[in-house]
């Protein structure tokens, strides 16, 4: 990531700068969001991968952000972490009110563009583990990033992320898929 | 899980972050994200300039207003709290009240001075009376004679000979009456209690012009019972009643209503039996 990703500075006193940096910071991020959307299961991720820049777009037209790079990952992915979780508790409210035909919890989606037997290996996977792996390698946080959007300390995040590794490879062997 | 199977895994990770995003879902994102980011920028760089505007006109209000407070507290607000108390009562029937500063009233004048009778509106008599001590009522002005000379001057006894202090409209004439007399006689009554028989506040010199009794709570002169009768029966004070207690002179008729001994100015005399 270069280093152009220092907005606070570019929002005060320039009306049309927080739209380049929206920008850019779109062009940077959008991809591990849309990722990080995607092995959340979350349902229509390009749509809430827009939400979620709108959001940012937003935010940095308001002055709402200043800091380096990592806090503005940190804060971009804090946004799409509520996002998801948005996305989720709206599907359960309407599952709960329409219960789907298919019971089955994992399903692999043959028509995304990335590995669908990975996005299936982490579906395996329970919710905090999915959660800190996800932020920790497909959004490129750190350790300390991590554990402040999902709320943990930096011990339970890293007891985490090992158990989850442990987890990921018995559903995702390397083996027969010839990697 | 070997170093190579976890960076393997790793790699697997991180590729899911690096798929770009459709071009055209792109570009619709680019476009919604410049129209929130302009409509931002406005509205918070119009609330931006109001609110600032506001918060400068507030705290100007509230600097105002607790500075003057604090003045007016102090008193030290000059002329401006009387202009300003004629301007409130102009327009309000609010009773402002003027302030203690320069250009306070007449009445506000004579106030601070203890000099209420003049303001209160009940016209005395103050022809022949010493500079400089209250005419507000006949008690204040025979203790201030009596402070400045003493109890056996002349002076205080010329005071007494005087009608200064007495309303205007009064008809007694000090020293006709026996006031002198029977007045020192309970003076030397009270002698020993070291207090003094005329100027009580609310008892004696009562500038309502009701013309109570002088004399104090305790002040009973000698030949008077408890009942404020004559004690031409010999019957003890039992009872330790102050004998010029209010009612022992009927204030709205002047008669009577017991021998109290003292003579109220103003009054008749009820012990000589008028």
């Amino acid at each position: 990531m270069s280093n152009h990703l220092t907005y606070g500075s570019w929002v005060i006193g320039c009306n049309t700068c927080p739209v380049h940096a929206a920008g850019d910071v779109y062009r940077e991020l959008a991809p591990a969001v849309l990722g990080y959307l995607r092995a959340q299961r979350v349902p229509d991720p390009e749509d809430v991968l827009g939400e979620v820049f709108v959001q940012v777009a937003r935010d940095l037209a308001g002055g709402r952000f200043s800091g380096d790079e990592v806090a503005l990952r940190r804060w971009v992915f804090s946004i799409a972490h509520n996002r998801a979780m948005d996305a989720h508790r709206r599907r359960t409210r309407r599952a709960a009110a329409t219960p789907p035909p298919d019971p089955a919890p994992v399903t692999v989606q043959h028509d995304d563009p990335i590995d669908p037997t990975l996005v299936a290996a982490l579906a395996t996977l329970s919710p905090d583990q999915r959660e800190v792996l996800v932020l920790r390698f497909v959004a490129d946080l750190p350790l300390e990033a991590v554990a402040k959007v999902t709320g943990r300390r930096v011990g339970a995040v890293k007891a985490l992320q090992h158990r989850g590794l442990e987890n990921l490879r018995k559903a995702y062997p390397r083996e027969p898929l010839g990697r | 899980m070997s170093d190579n199977e976890k960076d393997w895994l790793v790699d697997r990770l991180r590729a899911l972050g690096t798929q770009p995003v459709d071009p055209a879902t792109q570009s619709q994102h680019l476009t919604e994200m410049a129209t929130a980011a302009v409509d931002r920028a406005q509205r918070s760089t119009f609330l931006g300039r109001v609110g600032r505007r506001v918060q400068l006109g507030a705290a100007v209000a509230v600097g105002v207003l607790l500075g003057t407070t604090g003045l007016a507290t102090a008193g030290a607000l000059g002329p401006l709290q009387p202009i300003a108390a004629r301007g409130v009562e102009a327009v309000t029937p609010l009773n402002v009240p003027g302030g203690e500063s320069r250009g306070k009233s007449a009445e506000a004048k004579l106030k601070a001075k203890g000099f209420e009778a003049e303001a209160s509106g009940v016209e005395r008599v103050t022809e022949g009376c010493e500079a400089g001590i209250s005419t507000r009522n006949r008690g204040q002005y025979l203790k201030g004679i009596r402070e400045k000379y003493g109890n056996d001057s002349a002076e205080l006894t010329a005071a007494k000979a005087s009608r200064c202090g007495m309303p205007v409209s009064s008809e007694g004439t000090p020293g006709t009456d026996g006031e002198s007399t029977e007045a020192d006689a309970s003076k030397a009554a009270n002698a020993n209690k070291g207090k003094s028989d005329e100027h009580k506040p609310g008892t004696a010199g009562d500038d309502n012009g009701t013309g109570k009794p002088e004399g104090t709570p305790g002040g009973k002169p000698e030949g008077v019972d408890s009942n404020g009768k004559a004690a031409s029966s010999g019957a003890p004070d039992t009872a330790g009643k102050p004998a010029d207690t209010p009612g022992d002179v009927d204030d709205t008729s002047g008669k009577c209503a017991g021998g109290t001994g003292f003579v109220p100015d103003g009054q008749p005399d009820c012990a000589a039996g008028s």
